[in-house]
Parts: structure tokens; C-alpha cells; sequence
């Protein structure tokens, strides 16, 4: 078949580009028909993106999660990013969506967080305050019709309070004592409300618990997932960050399954 | 998509109208698809022509020429005007309700936060309290909710400042109408209720449309399962086509009861609805809230 | 024809006939009226010291500091007008985020030191502008050691392992010279500048000054701060008893 493809239609490869033209990104449909004419536009679609973020409220604090994918399209294109970001001790952010957008984000805050640290007046970002300001970002982008094509997970402890906050890329905010973002609203979020439903103070390894096992669910059912991931888990004694946690996946079964080869 | 847009507005073609603000020009086609409505966003942004067109108003023939022009540079920077496939708007569901009575009004939102077929959170009412004797209940599109209440919020603030007094509630609701029309041209895309009591102390509630437009009334459903309740109320408050209405003058326990008997119902049919319901009660001598469970499913 | 004497000084941009720019020499009366900044550079990072001159009991503790932060690795002890002095600080501030978002990496402090010279030499130059009345020495710690320059007025930097500026700047320097800088961490520097600053303030003429110190080194972790409070006591402690010792 290969064969035929190449000396009988010319064809180099499938969903390549032709010979001398440019190859499109994934997910851009308006790219074919009407880029030579009409309006210019602003890339409104993501390149290389990460996927769910998860995050969990506990006994005295916050545990969040994300995995270490960066995609491009279909393809598991990086395989050690990271999407959590340390913002001081006690704020830590997870995003998911385009990469090159979180960048961005994550350059414009950490300026932020220096120009704060310049007043020197003691004061710092708290997650209460980096959330609301993540808010205002998101929706001023969207107004201008200029997006953050992200999800943002912001977490930290406040006056001693765990807290936990969702921000979308056009503004749509609030708090949970259980978020997750993309997939993971469909396949982790049931089980994190059910964990959390029965034990509403769970202690720090609990908590751990239930997140790396929605994670394995989740490297399991959602097929731009991988099961290596990154956890930063927040308390009063401040937050922290590990890297290159792997989902034991078993996939025994997997032989069983017939009749879609 | 279910607001009331009222009379004139109702399931129009959404404007095809310009607006002209110092530096950019903004157009915007809403049209329908496949029964879904899509927003078709087109957005321009032509700075030069706010500088050099001296007055001169751009107009339909103009853009669709701009449109039209063939071979103009891609390149950055262009001036040509951007085309974005984007919606900037959510549903994110929520029904509220409010009641005037005599000396009294009452107030009520759901819990629900919800985008599709997922709920966001159980538990965030779409009421705030503005003053002491006003709350106003939003809810549609959450980004736009956030930023409207942030908005209101201070206006408030600087109007106590000013006038070293609260905003009335007729005052407070004048006000957001303007606040709505302002952005006629990319409105918030809420539904708003506001009460309290007027200035005589009457209780009060005013309802208003997306875009500004507002009336004052005695009670009013909002938001996604508004008309399920507002026909409810029509008959049990308004006592429309009711055979044998009540003697006397609603009083506070009966539109609480009445409220949670609407939410209870509303629940039953409409999926944005649910989870908990929180209920302000305003009178002269502050505000009571209670809230109460609904179907979480 | 009566000859009327010219002024030489009251523009920037005109040279006395012995080719000197006064506005700039002013500008340096103005740094030397103003109390003492210390800078030393040791092996593991760079220590400031300040002579906080406080003309009146009534002023509030800790009011118009005069060691900023301009970036995480970078700090900025001042002498000569504080309004000025934001100014310049401002403007460093401005070049070190301006490089950050261009590279991504901390600006190295040599860069920004010609950057901030650069800005400061600029009001040296034309008559509707005076020069900045104002001494700041830059110190950083990074990649290539501890790092510290001093501005001048003038827009002139130099690079430094012991500086000092404001009133008591000659004294200071004496003191400095004593101190073996280069094999110094900067733990036990910043009792030394705490001493300096001490010994070199006059107590007849000046009655009353904060200290203040600050530091960005390995102790730090590469971020300029001010010392930790009990740093800040210790090394108080040192320099008092010291400097006594020091007048006997």
C-alpha cells in the first residue's frame, strides 16, 4: 500500500503537507479555505497543549496535580513539561491548555512577583489575591479577543485556610474544595467530590492517595495523558513541588480486548 | 440559548451596528446554525481610520469592501481588520427569583454552577448583597457576573464616598441599566434582578435585560429555568386565571415558601438548576438568609 | 560696551573655559551632603551598609529607605537626593525586567550598570535638564560571583571590591582598605560594614541615624535582602562594641 501511495499519486505522506506548502496546525480549521482573503487573524487555536490539571483540599491544605505532556495535536509530542508553577509558599498555580500561553503567563507573573518583592514592604501574592487577579487577566484577554488559551488551577493557604480556585480562558471563576480542568472534569472530578464527600478532612497522604489515582484513571481513559506527572502539594510549612511521579499502569488485560485491531 | 430578551430584542439577528469608541471598531454578526447559536465574531480593529478618516463614520459598504479587498498583506501589523473563531461567552446556568411584598422583599438563587453537561461547583449562589437593604441576583455568563458585580461594586463604594450615603435600590437599579447599556455592543451577557425596599419602604424588585432595558415589577424568575417559574408565579403571586385567590396581602412566610416550592419544581426539569438554594429576606431591619438543599444529581 | 561676567554653571550643557561641567559637580556636593552608603564585595556575595541620617524624633522608624531591590539578584544602595535616587532606581528596574522578558535569564549587573550610566549621563548633557544628584552602588550576586559597580553623576561607573559614598565616603574608604575583602564571606562582612558605618558617623554633627544592611550572596540563595533580624542585631552588637573599643 505504502508503495502505491508514493509512485502512484504522488502522495508523500498522509496529513502532510503538499510539497511546498506549510504544514497546518492541528485544530485550526479556518486555516484552509479562507486565510488568503477576508480578515486577518489571530492564531485562536492551541499548538502544544497540556491536559487536565486536578486539585484536592485537605486537613490544613492543598494538593494539586498535573501531568508532564506537552502535545501537539494527536502527538505526545514533549514528555517532560512542566505545568505547575510556584509562586511563593503558599500560592502554587497548574495549567493546562497552550503551553506557549502558560509561558507567557508564567513570565508575566514571576516579573510581577519581583515587582512586588521591590516594594519591599512585606507583602506578598496570597493565593485569595493572585486568583482574583488571575480572574481580571483571563477576562480582559477574551474582551479583547485576544485569549489565554488556559485553564488555571490556583491553590495555596490564606490566614491558615486551604484554598482552591478554577480560572477558564474567558473569565469563568470560582472555588471548590475539588477542581479539575479539561478531561479530568469528566473522568477524575466524580471520583475526587465522591472522596471528598466522604471524607471531607482527609489528611496530606490521603489526599495524595486519591490524586495519584485519579491520575492513573486518568492515563488509563484520556488518550493525551501520560503517566508521568507532577504533584505540589501546599500546608502551612509551605509548598512543594515533585517531579517525575509515574503511574503504575497494569495493562494485563489489554490482550483481552478484541475486535478493534 | 434561554434569556428574555424582551419585545423588540427578542431572538433578533443581533445587530449589525457599529460602535465607535475612541480607538477601534467593533462588528459583530450573531447568527444561528444547525440550531446551536455560534458566534461568528468578527472584530475590527482599525486604528488608523479613528485618527485619519476625520469624523467620517465607517459604514456597512465600507467594511464589506475592507472585507472584500483582495491581495492586502497578511503581514504584522497590517491594519486590515481580524477575524476570530472564538466565542467569548459561556452559559453557565443558575435560576433566581425575587418577590416584592408590602414591607418586604425576597431574594433567591440556586447553587449551581454549570457549562454543558458539567457542573463546576455546587455551591456558588448567583445573589450578593450590595447595601444593607439591597441584593442583586445575576447569573448567565459567570465571567461576565464576576466582573459586572466587581464593577457595581465600586461604583458603590465611590457613590458612598461622594454622598456619604448608601445607594438606594432604585438608585442602585437605574444605574446597573446603564452600566448594561453601556456595553450594548458586547453586552454582559446576564440576567439581573435586584431588591430591596424603595424609598417610601416598600419592598422593591426590578428585572432587566441583558442590554439595560428595565421595569420595576413584583416578582420575577431569572436565568435558566425562568420559564418554568415565571408561569408559576404568574398564577400564584399575580394570580393570573386563579379561580380563588388569597384575601389579604402576601406575606414574608408564604413567598419564602413559595420560592422553595418554584426551585423544588424547577429542579425536577431543568438540569442548570439544583445542588442548594440560598434566600435573602429584606426588610427594614436588615437581611436574613437562610438556604436550604435541592437534588444534587 | 560693558563686559558682563558669564555664568558657567547654570546649564549642563556648557563647559567652563577650563572644561568643567559645574551642574555635575554640584550634583556631586549634593551626594556629599547626604549620610554615608557602604558597599563591600566579598568572596560569597556583595554587603550594603547605610548611614540613615533621621533630622527629627518625629519622623516614623524605617521611613525612606535607601537600599532598594531593583531585581531578585540585584540591590541598590543610594547617597545624595532620595527623590532622585527613585528615579534611577526606577529606571534599573525598568532595564532588568526590560531583559528579563527580552531573555529570558537575570540581566547581568554589568549590562544594567551601563544601561542605568547610560540614562544618568543623558541629563548630563543638554540645559533642560539637571544631573541626578545621586551616587548608587549596584551590587549583585549570580552565575560569575559577587559583582558591584558604583554610579556617579556624572553617568560614570566603576566597578568595585570596597566602596563608599556621602559625607564620611573618605573615612569609610580608610576603613575599608583595611578589611581583607576578597577572602571575606559575607557573614562576617556585614558586622565590618555595620562597624564602619558606626565609626565614621559623626555624632556632633549628625545626632541621630538608622543602620541599615542588606545583602545578596550564598546565604541568600542569590536574592538581595535586607539581613535577617538577628544578623541585623548581631552585627549592631559588633559594631558598637567595636567601635568603642576603637575611640580608647
Amino acid at each position: 500500500m505504502a508503495t502505491e501511495n508514493i509512485l502512484g499519486t504522488g502522495e508523500l505522506w498522509r496529513n502532510g503537507p503538499a510539497p511546498g506548502s506549510l504544514y497546518q496546525f492541528p485544530g485550526n480549521q479556518s486555516s484552509q479555505t479562507s486565510s488568503q482573503i477576508g480578515p486577518a487573524k489571530r492564531t485562536m487555536a492551541p499548538t502544544v497543549t497540556g491536559t487536565s490539571v486536578l486539585g484536592l483540599k485537605f486537613d490544613g491544605g492543598v494538593i494539586i496535580a498535573a501531568d508532564m505532556l506537552g502535545s501537539y495535536g494527536s502527538l505526545a509530542r514533549y514528555r517532560n513539561l512542566s505545568r505547575i508553577l510556584k509562586i511563593n509558599d503558599s500560592t502554587v498555580i497548574g495549567c493546562g491548555g497552550d503551553y506557549a500561553d502558560f509561558q507567557y503567563l508564567k513570565s508575566t507573573i514571576n516579573q510581577r512577583v519581583i515587582d512586588e518583592e521591590c516594594w519591599d514592604d512585606g507583602f506578598q501574592y496570597t493565593p485569595k489575591s493572585l486568583f482574583s487577579w488571575m480572574t481580571r487577566f483571563m477576562y480582559n484577554r477574551r474582551s479583547n479577543f485576544d485569549p489565554l488559551w488556559n485553564t488555571t488551577v490556583v491553590s495555596g493557604i490564606e490566614d491558615g485556610q486551604p484554598f482552591l480556585g478554577y480560572v477558564d480562558k474567558i473569565g469563568v471563576a470560582y472555588e471548590a474544595p475539588t477542581v479539575a480542568s479539561g478531561y479530568g472534569s469528566y473522568i477524575a472530578l466524580p471520583l475526587l467530590r465522591d472522596a471528598y464527600a466522604k471524607n471531607p478532612n482527609m489528611t496530606m497522604a490521603e489526599a495524595e492517595q486519591q490524586i495519584e489515582r485519579c491520575m492513573k484513571v486518568l492515563f488509563y481513559r484520556d488518550a493525551r495523558s501520560l503517566n508521568k506527572f507532577e504533584v505540589a502539594v501546599v500546608t502551612k510549612d509551605g509548598a512543594m513541588i515533585r517531579s517525575n511521579i509515574e503511574a503504575k499502569a497494569n495493562w494485563e488485560i489489554a490482550h483481552l480486548i478484541k475486535g478493534y485491531e | 440559548m434561554n434569556f428574555n430578551l424582551r419585545g423588540r430584542k427578542k431572538n433578533k439577528l443581533m445587530v449589525c451596528t457599529i460602535l465607535h469608541c475612541f480607538k477601534s471598531f467593533l462588528l459583530f454578526y450573531f447568527f444561528s446554525y444547525k440550531q446551536e447559536v455560534v458566534y461568528h465574531v468578527i472584530f475590527f480593529e482599525i486604528r488608523r481610520n479613528s485618527h485619519c478618516h476625520d469624523g467620517l463614520n465607517i459604514t456597512d459598504s465600507y467594511i464589506m469592501s475592507v472585507l472584500a479587498a483582495p491581495g492586502l498583506g497578511d503581514t504584522y501589523g497590517s491594519d486590515r481588520p481580524k477575524e476570530v473563531y472564538f466565542s467569548p461567552y459561556a452559559q453557565n446556568g443558575g435560576t433566581t427569583l425575587a418577590v416584592a411584598g408590602n414591607d418586604f422583599s425576597v431574594i433567591a438563587s440556586d447553587t449551581r454552577l454549570s457549562e454543558g453537561f458539567s457542573i463546576h461547583s455546587r455551591t456558588n449562589p448567583k445573589t450578593v448583597q450590595l447595601t444593607g437593604n439591597t441584593v442583586l441576583a445575576s447569573c448567565g455568563f459567570f465571567g461576565d457576573v464576576l466582573t459586572l458585580v466587581k464593577i457595581l461594586k465600586a461604583r458603590l463604594k465611590i457613590y458612598e464616598q461622594d454622598h456619604h450615603q448608601k445607594m438606594s435600590t432604585t438608585a442602585i437599579s437605574a444605574m446597573l441599566s446603564t452600566m448594561l447599556y453601556h456595553k450594548r455592543f458586547f453586552p454582559y451577557y446576564t440576567d439581573n434582578i435586584v431588591a430591596g425596599l424603595d424609598n417610601e419602604g416598600r419592598g422593591c424588585v426590578y428585572s432587566f435585560d441583558p442590554v439595560g432595558s428595565y421595569e420595576r415589577e413584583s416578582f420575577r424568575a431569572g436565568g435558566s429555568a425562568s420559564s418554568m417559574m415565571q408561569p408559576y408565579l404568574d398564577n400564584r403571586i399575580g394570580h393570573r386565571n386563579n379561580p380563588n385567590p388569597p384575601k389579604g396581602p402576601l406575606t414574608k412566610e408564604q413567598a419564602v415558601k413559595l420560592i422553595k416550592d418554584a426551585f423544588i419544581a424547577a429542579t425536577e426539569r431543568d438540569i442548570y438548576t439544583g445542588d442548594g438554594v440560598v434566600i435573602h429576606v429584606i426588610t427594614k431591619d436588615g437581611i436574613e438568609t437562610e438556604s436550604f438543599g435541592l437534588r444534587n444529581d | 560696551m560693558t563686559s558682563v561676567k558669564i555664568p558657567y554653571d547654570l546649564s549642563a550643557a556648557q563647559f567652563s573655559p577650563d572644561g568643567r561641567v559645574f551642574q555635575v559637580e554640584y550634583a556631586l556636593k549634593a551626594v556629599e551632603n547626604s549620610g554615608t552608603a557602604v558597599g563591600v564585595r566579598g568572596r560569597d556575595g556583595v554587603v550594603f551598609g547605610v548611614e540613615k541620617l533621621v533630622t527629627s524624633k518625629l519622623y516614623e522608624a524605617g521611613a525612606n529607605k535607601r537600599i532598594f531591590n531593583v531585581d531578585q539578584h540585584i540591590g541598590v544602595a543610594v547617597a545624595g537626593l532620595l527623590a532622585d535616587a527613585r528615579q534611577v532606581v526606577e529606571t534599573a528596574r525598568e532595564e532588568c525586567s526590560n531583559y528579563r522578558y527580552n531573555y529570558g535569564c537575570p540581566i547581568p549587573l554589568k549590562h544594567m550598570t551601563d544601561r542605568v550610566s547610560l540614562y544618568v549621563h543623558a541629563h548630563t548633557l543638554t540645559s533642560s535638564v539637571r544631573p541626578f544628584g545621586v551616587s548608587a552602588i549596584v551590587g549583585s550576586y549570580g552565575e560569575d560571583g559577587p559583582q558591584m559597580y558604583m554610579i556617579d553623576p556624572s553617568g560614570v561607573s566603576w566597578g568595585y571590591h570596597g566602596c563608599a559614598t556621602g559625607k564620611a565616603k573618605q573615612a569609610a574608604k580608610t576603613e575599608i582598605e583595611k578589611l581583607k575583602m576578597r577572602d571575606m564571606p559575607i557573614r562576617d562582612l556585614v558586622k565590618e560594614v555595620a562597624k564602619i558605618i558606626y565609626i565614621v558617623h559623626d555624632e556632633v554633627k549628625d545626632k541621630n541615624f538608622e543602620l541599615e544592611l542588606s545583602w545578596v550572596g550564598e546565604v541568600t540563595g542569590g536574592k538581595h535582602e535586607r539581613v535577617p533580624e538577628n544578623v541585623f542585631t548581631e552585627a549592631e552588637k559588633y559594631a558598637k562594641v567595636n567601635m568603642v573599643f576603637i575611640l580608647f
